[in-house]
């Protein structure tokens, strides 16, 4: 077993034999699974950012006494923050594409 | 029918009280204490016999570990090599909780979001310091992007604010969703195959089989994606624009 081992070591022609089969495999691989979990990613950005925007409102709200106003406002600034994100993951997925 | 979600449920099994604060070793504490062994073990024992033309369990640790470092230099590039440990520390953790949680009769620590967001939000405050320190007063250039005319800018600088403060709240939510999910499907259908009896209670046993393999690939892709994601993030501080 191990002098076979030795053996494909000093095989010259073995370096020109991984790289046409990785050359094979590249052609094979489908999309990174990133490019391809932007959906879900979409989701949980949408959801997070609204109720990252609630919640800064929340603190802000306990510590100026203003009950429910900057809650409401900063959900809104949660919800436009969640659609710039978006923007930005999909501009950012184009310019992938087009490289 | 059996509760599904009975399978998250917390139980003292030490019960500790520290000044008012309950500290209790948990069924969650005793899985993270397992997931925690049994990855260190995989590695310890992988790495115990080093040789040139790796075995088994060598060429696994070997496997992870350059997984990672090409994630690293795929996305952060060659400074990104010395947060190297912090990033493969919590993919390994992360990938061994959620394993360990595909066990019959074992809890899945990262279904609690209490879990994954405290992970989460240490990398987040580690993050935020790295940026801190490393680019100083200019870090705050973070929050206003290029190119904005001066009249948005302030909207835009709330905006870019909420939008820095959701990122472990995103990758928390992403792991503990994906995780809560299939395991409340595992057990919903585990719970027709019983009450369906032996002969219709076969298509949802195959269906339960084949959803069992995709929640492997689930555990092993969710853990990816918070390496990959925590990556992103660490990029965005050190190269700020």
């Amino acid at each position: 077993m191990l002098r076979k081992k030795n053996q494909l070591g000093t095989d010259l022609s073995l370096k020109e034999r991984i790289e046409t089969a990785e050359s094979k495999l590249e052609k094979n691989q489908p999309d990174t699974p990133t490019n391809k979990l932007h959906g879900g990613r979409v989701v949980t950005e949408l959801a997070s950012h609204c109720f990252t925007g609630g919640m800064i409102g929340w603190l802000l709200d306990i510590v100026f006494g203003t009950k429910p106003i900057i809650f409401i406002i900063g959900f809104f600034f949660g919800v436009a923050a969640s659609i710039r994100t978006i923007y930005n993951l999909a501009q950012k997925q184009l310019n992938d594409e087009f490289e | 029918m059996a509760d599904p979600l009975h399978q998250f449920e917390i139980k003292p099994l030490i019960p500790l009280n520290l000044g008012g604060i309950d500290v209790s070793f948990t069924n969650a504490s005793l899985w993270m204490v397992i997931s925690f062994a049994v990855m260190v073990l995989f590695l310890l024992i992988g790495v115990r016999k080093t040789s040139l033309i790796p075995g088994k369990m060598q060429s696994m640790a070997e496997l992870s570990y350059e997984f990672i470092g090409g994630l690293i230099k795929e996305n952060i590039g060659n400074e990104g090599r010395k947060y190297f440990p912090i990033i493969f520390s919590i993919f390994i953790f992360v990938l061994g909780c959620n394993l360990m949680g595909l066990l019959p009769y074992s809890f899945t620590v990262t279904s609690h979001i209490i879990v994954t967001f405290a992970i989460a939000f240490l990398f987040f405050i580690g993050i935020t310091l790295i940026g801190l320190f490393k680019h100083g007063f200019k870090f705050f250039g973070l929050f206003l992007p290029d190119g904005v005319p001066l009249f948005v800018a302030p909207l835009m600088i709330i905006i870019e604010i909420v939008s820095y403060f959701s990122r472990p709240v995103s990758l928390a939510i992403r792991l503990t969703a994906n995780m809560l999910a299939g395991h409340i499907i595992l057990k919903v259908l585990a719970g027709f195959v019983i009450s369906l009896g032996f002969v219709f209670g076969l298509v949802p046993l195959a269906l339960l089989i084949v959803l069992t393999g995709f929640e492997f690939f689930v555990a092993f892709m969710q853990a990816y994606i918070f390496a990959i994601l925590a990556c992103v993030y660490l990029n965005d501080v050190l190269h700020l624009h």
